[in-house]
């Protein structure tokens, strides 16, 4: 598969979505942080929301709904293993693409993402529904068929034990995402977000300092040009050839970057290391450094 | 016109449980007289839009002026309006 064809397979831009808003096939799903600053005020018309926290979190570990639970909500939402599903969301995007690789480890087969999000619908002025009231579609029927976390997560272990092996910066790459004053340790993580504080503050030794945002267009939150992507990427090193691990503070932004590498430029083994600093930064004794320098 | 109270949000590092909407809504409410404003700057069209939608969704008195842009971020003012 060509990796045009592939891009334009996983993303959609918004008069796709506008002529496919009454399509049975084809479900817009909202995926939200917080849905009462964003689907609560307005969403796309006909779109359903998942709540990120409430929906697909974990209800007591720090980790994602199992299969029995996936299914159940795909299933309320009018989700069917065969339905096209489109996600977008708040936050840039970034829970949605969260959610995309979520559904690419349960193995859904048809899961997009709606180019620029909420900002790109909402620049264009195109058709919403405001306030919370979700529409309702017939019970679809929903069986995950495979899980597929392999491919697609990496945990504190495995990276320690890569980081103290030498590994970092030659066979494998990992992708810091987050803010330079967040790479370098002068902030934690923004005062307002309490929670989210860690012990320490830096990166995980050989770590690359390549923000997020870098992949967007700021104007419509579009994606870049792949061939802009690729410049960005492979000049600081970050090649398909090297196996990649992404990682930001909670998940959110490593795995928007995981999705620009994977799905828009082709890479062959890039995974999310969800556990990210707020773990990283909390375990005693784990490696890091501070400073501009991996 | 008295600008009361001035704000950044910035969608490039806003993630986590407090909305940059939230700490806008928050600033807005420090307004208590007719003629204060408070400007805001900020660099996601979605917020613009929701930030209309909640002012009107609560009825509140409150106008938005667009002033142009500084710095790439689009530059607010919500003003009481009586």
């Amino acid at each position: 598969m060509s990796q045009t064809t592939q891009q334009q397979q996983v993303v959609v831009d918004t008069q796709w979505v506008l002529s496919h808003l009454k399509d049975p096939k084809v479900r817009v799903v909202e995926v939200d942080y917080d849905p009462n600053t964003a689907y609560n005020i307005w969403h796309i018309t006909g779109a359903v929301l998942i709540r990120w926290r409430e929906d697909l979190r974990h209800p007591v570990l720090r980790d994602f709904i199992e299969p029995p639970q996936f299914e159940k909500l795909m299933e309320s939402k009018g989700i069917s293993n065969d339905t096209t599903v489109v996600l977008y969301g708040d936050y840039n995007n970034w829970f949605a693409v969260y959610a995309f690789w979520l559904f690419k480890a349960y193995g859904h087969e048809d899961v997009r993402v709606l180019n620029g999000g909420r900002t790109k619908w909402a620049k264009e002025g195109l058709p919403t529904e405001q306030g919370p009231k979700e529409p309702s579609y017939p019970k679809g029927s929903y069986k995950v068929k495979k899980i597929d976390w392999g491919t697609h997560r990496a945990f504190f272990w495995e990276i320690l034990q890569r980081v103290n092996k030498g590994e970092v910066g030659k066979s494998l790459v990992l992708v810091d995402v987050r803010s330079p004053k967040e790479y370098t340790g002068e902030i934690r993580a923004p005062p307002e977000y309490a929670d989210e504080q860690t012990q320490v503050g830096g990166h995980i030794p050989g770590a690359v300092n390549i923000p997020w945002s870098q992949a967007v267009n700021p104007e419509t939150g579009e994606f870049k040009p792949v061939e802009e992507l690729r410049r960005l990427y492979e000049s600081a090193g970050v090649t398909p050839d090297k196996e990649v691990i992404t990682y930001c503070r909670i998940g959110e932004r490593a795995s928007h970057t995981w999705f620009v590498l994977k799905y828009l430029l082709g890479y062959p083994a890039v995974r999310v290391y969800d556990g990210s600093w707020a773990e990283w930064g909390n375990v005693v004794s784990a490696p890091l450094k501070k400073g501009q320098e991996p | 016109m008295r600008v009361i109270d001035s704000i950044k949000v910035d969608r490039t590092d806003s993630c986590g449980e407090r909305s940059p909407l939230f700490i806008i809504i928050k600033a807005i409410e420090k307004i208590k007289e007719c003629g204060e404003a408070v400007e805001i700057l900020m660099n996601d069209y979605d917020w613009y839009v929701s930030l209309k939608y909640i002012l009107q969704i609560r009825g509140l008195d409150y106008k938005v002026e667009d002033k142009g842009k500084q710095d790439n971020f689009m530059k607010v003012q919500v003003i009481k309006d009586c």
